[in-house]
């Protein structure tokens, strides 16, 4: 009986020690969880603006999707000045996918009858970053943003470790926690005057990325990925305008004519199937040499952003309608 | 399956409460049927291969018992041994030697088209032949009886925990605890789960981390010069010190669940004052399985001199040739022979070793040398990284810019790894003196629990994240 007993004992003290432990591990994991999560947010800043969404911005007229292309050539302050509501839904390296998955979570705030410029980039149709560690860190600012049904490829042990229990892949970042410990960070004074041979060289860069590696340059998913964008749009009364931004001429030289042709093909079929307008701002004389309208290569910066929209507001009929 | 995934969580946790349930005279079938769906979980066939070699052994050995003559017990024994053996040089040796030939067509040396084929190594093929060999050689030897049973010999050869990556268990030390009675046990269970935690603190905290920048290094060796091939080649002496024994850790505490006691296959094998001893200390159940299966039969030590270094030198490139059949394998098995050559011949047989300690960073600086071939993907990477292991040394702030360059480090990182190093070489050092994890047990809750609790969650905090990382000795 004393033997039964003391083995029920130990079962007993060995189950509590299997529980009691671990939970208190897991408790002090949640306890500095608490403190880490508003560092952690910190990390995706460039998503935190769709938490406007539904507050500041409820009946968005104007807006646009698009990777680092759409973030920084569409510029709203003359479409805001004149009182219209404009909302910028891209982000840097941000697929068609993901434009998709952007538009379902946060379409209903476009009003019906506005206006959503999809740019079409040269890598529009694979994915602008290839890098399998890239994409997934890239991925990640989405479970911020969106609800798991809406999250491509949502994979719930993601969301956990970086989202909900964001302390879990702090690393080395944990540091943060403790203010004293922190080193001070230099930041480089930034170039003002424009290098020629820096833009030359930051083509070829934002070429490599765009270009190399990459066996498709038109996936099937993409293609399809554009044409739901594409229906969302029309189902909800809104009127989609694909639009490829303005390039520095650094850049657009580097690109192949054969693959031009194709994605003008491309593109025109997708125009042509869906009835959308076009706009191949890519060589557009007034941007290509004009280097003062760049930050860089492939991206324009406060002014030229402004004047391109202000180009769009004069030669895009979709925008002049609602104007 | 592996140690370190979420299925093995919760396969482990599903077998253990179920062993327990299960009657003791049927918990051999049961473990029995929960190594095989281990096993053949990462692949259908290799349930078959590891059955065919069960069946072929247990026979054989039997077998001994009914030979009328020496001559046929030896036919026997080599019936067993030789299959085994050619089988297991022929999954060694078959990738390497096809992306030879696809390298010699790709050359135009052979006017074929290239061909893709890869020969699929079964996991943990190396451990379980070895143990099968050793088991036959005994019977054959007379040191321990035919098993008669063949549900307990099968689970002799399969057992789950040390299926994959050993310790390479001996018959005589294994069977007889499957037949016992085992009771559940408080202090083993409790002893089992703290040595796998710091066997996963081992694997997931240091291993894995340090195998980050090792691999950048050591898979673009032409990219990098210098301190830094110093640094990671200490790095990698540690990563893969702690993943193997971390893995070793997690097998011994995951068998104790089980009341099975496996043998100890490390004993702090960095704290050696020669080549020899870190052999006593490193990989305990391979070393003295070629101990006594290849140095002994050749003659070991009790032969002329010449012959005893022979030994020494056949030994350890058997003994390379066993983690893989490249060259990097089989230099690095030489040189650790030739270390050990020059060992006897400055300190003969007989003549007390006196433990300077000095001997000790030596030994140290010795064996990480050796790990550089062990590393390397190839041969010419590995005299790249030799040769280049100085490169701007004679100006030393340059020096240590270059690897400051190299190793993208941030001074936490480089303090955390440090600091984790330290826990395992006071561990390590404690170790030497007695059973740390009993010890400690011995402490007071408040001291023991806020370690335990502690080491729970550095392990949740700073492993990496993603796909579970393979352990090293998985493809051996």
């Amino acid at each position: 009986m004393v033997t039964i007993m003391k083995k029920y004992y130990d079962v007993i003290r060995f189950a509590l020690k299997c529980i009691l432990i671990p939970a208190a591990a897991v408790f002090v994991i949640y306890c500095l969880n608490k403190p880490y999560k508003p560092i952690n947010d910190q990390k995706y800043l460039d998503v935190a603006k769709f938490s406007s969404l539904g507050i500041q911005y409820t009946q968005v007229q104007v807006g646009n999707l698009g990777s680092s292309h759409g973030a920084y050539n569409f510029d709203y302050t003359p479409l805001t000045e004149r009182g219209f509501s404009c909302f910028n839904f891209a982000n840097t390296s941000q697929s068609f996918n993901y434009d998709y998955a952007v538009l379902k979570e946060f379409g209903s705030y476009m009003t019906p009858g506005s206006v959503l410029f999809i740019p079409v980039s040269y890598f529009s149709f694979n994915n602008e970053v290839t890098n399998a560690e890239e994409a997934e860190a890239m991925s990640v600012r989405y479970y911020h943003c969106l609800s798991p049904k809406n999250i491509p490829d949502y994979d719930p042990f993601i969301d956990i470790i970086t989202n909900r229990l964001p302390i879990l892949s702090a690393g080395e970042d944990i540091v943060k926690l403790f203010p004293s410990l922190q080193l001070s960070i230099i930041a480089l004074a930034a170039e003002n005057e424009v290098d020629t041979a820096v833009f030359a060289a930051r083509a070829q860069e934002r070429y490599s990325r765009h270009f190399d590696n990459k066996k498709e340059y038109f996936l099937p998913e993409r293609i399809e990925d554009l044409y739901n964008i594409i229906n969302y749009c029309k189902e909800h009364d809104i009127t989609p305008v694909l639009v490829t931004t303005p390039f520095s001429k650094y850049y657009r030289d580097l690109v192949a004519d054969e693959f031009l042709n194709e994605f003008e093909e491309t593109v025109t079929k997708i125009a042509n199937d869906t009835g959308v307008n076009y706009y191949d701002y890519s060589y557009d004389a007034r941007f290509r040499g004009n280097l003062t309208y760049f930050m860089d290569a492939d991206h324009l910066n406060t002014e030229g952003a402004v004047y391109f929209m202000q180009i769009l507001m004069e030669e895009v009929p979709e925008l002049q309608k609602l104007l | 399956m592996l140690f370190n995934s979420v299925s093995f969580g919760i396969f482990l946790i599903i077998v253990f409460l179920l062993y327990y349930i299960v009657p003791h005279k049927y918990r051999w079938g049961f473990l029995l049927l929960a190594s095989y769906a281990f096993y053949m979980n990462l692949h259908l066939w290799y349930g078959i291969l590891l059955f065919l070699t069960t069946g072929l052994t247990y026979i054989l050995a039997i077998s001994f018992e009914k030979a009328k003559t020496p001559g046929q017990k030896k036919r026997n024994l080599l019936l067993g041994i030789i299959p085994l053996v050619l089988i297991l040089v022929f999954f060694k040796t078959a990738n390497p030697l096809i992306s030879r030939i696809n390298d010699m067509i790709a050359a135009g040396r052979l006017s074929i088209q290239p061909f893709t084929l890869v020969i699929l190594l079964p996991a943990g093929i190396s451990f379980y032949f070895f143990q099968s060999m050793g088991y036959l050689i005994d019977v054959y030897r007379g040191r321990t009886s035919a098993e008669k049973h063949f549900g307990y010999y099968a689970l002799f050869v399969s057992f789950f925990p040390q299926l994959l990556a050993g310790p390479i268990g001996r018959a005589d030390a294994l069977l007889p605890q499957y037949k016992k009675e085992r009771p559940f046990n408080y202090e083993n269970v409790t002893y089992g789960l703290k040595l796998m935690t710091w066997g996963y603190f081992k694997k997931l905290v240091i291993a894995d981390v340090f195998a980050i920048t090792v691999n950048t290094l050591y898979d673009n060796v032409y990219s990098y010069v210098g301190l830094a091939f110093i640094i990671v080649t200490v790095m990698f002496a540690i990563e893969i010190y702690c993943d193997f024994s971390g893995y070793s850790d997690i097998a011994i505490g995951c068998a104790k669940l089980f009341g099975i006691d496996l043998m100890t296959n490390f004993k702090s094998p960095y704290y050696s004052f020669s080549i020899k001893e870190f052999w006593s200390r490193w990989h305990i159940s391979l070393s003295t399985w070629f101990r006594d299966y290849v140095y002994i039969p050749l003659g070991g030590n009790r032969v002329p001199k010449w012959r005893h270094m022979l030994n020494l030198l056949l030994t350890f490139l058997v003994s390379g040739f066993w983690h893989g059949s490249t060259i990097t394998y089989i230099v690095w098995g030489a040189l650790h022979g030739l270390l050990q050559i020059i060992e006897t011949l400055i300190c003969p047989k007989g003549k007390p070793r006196k433990k300077h300690f000095i001997m000790l960073p030596v030994t140290f600086i010795l064996l990480c040398f050796t790990w550089i071939f062990f590393r390397a993907n190839s041969i010419q990477d590995a005299l790249w990284v030799i040769s280049r292991l100085f490169w701007d040394a004679s100006r030393p702030l340059n020096y240590l810019k270059t690897a400051a360059i190299c190793l993208p480090l941030s001074y936490f990182q480089i303090a955390g790894r440090c600091l984790a190093v330290l826990v395992l070489a006071v561990y390590d050092y404690f170790a030497l003196k007695c059973d740390v994890i009993k010890e400690f047990s011995k402490q007071k809750f408040f001291i023991r629990f806020p370690v335990y609790i502690l080491l729970l969650v550095v392990i949740a905090l700073f492993s990496p994240k993603g796909v579970a990382t393979e352990f090293i000795y998985f493809q051996f």
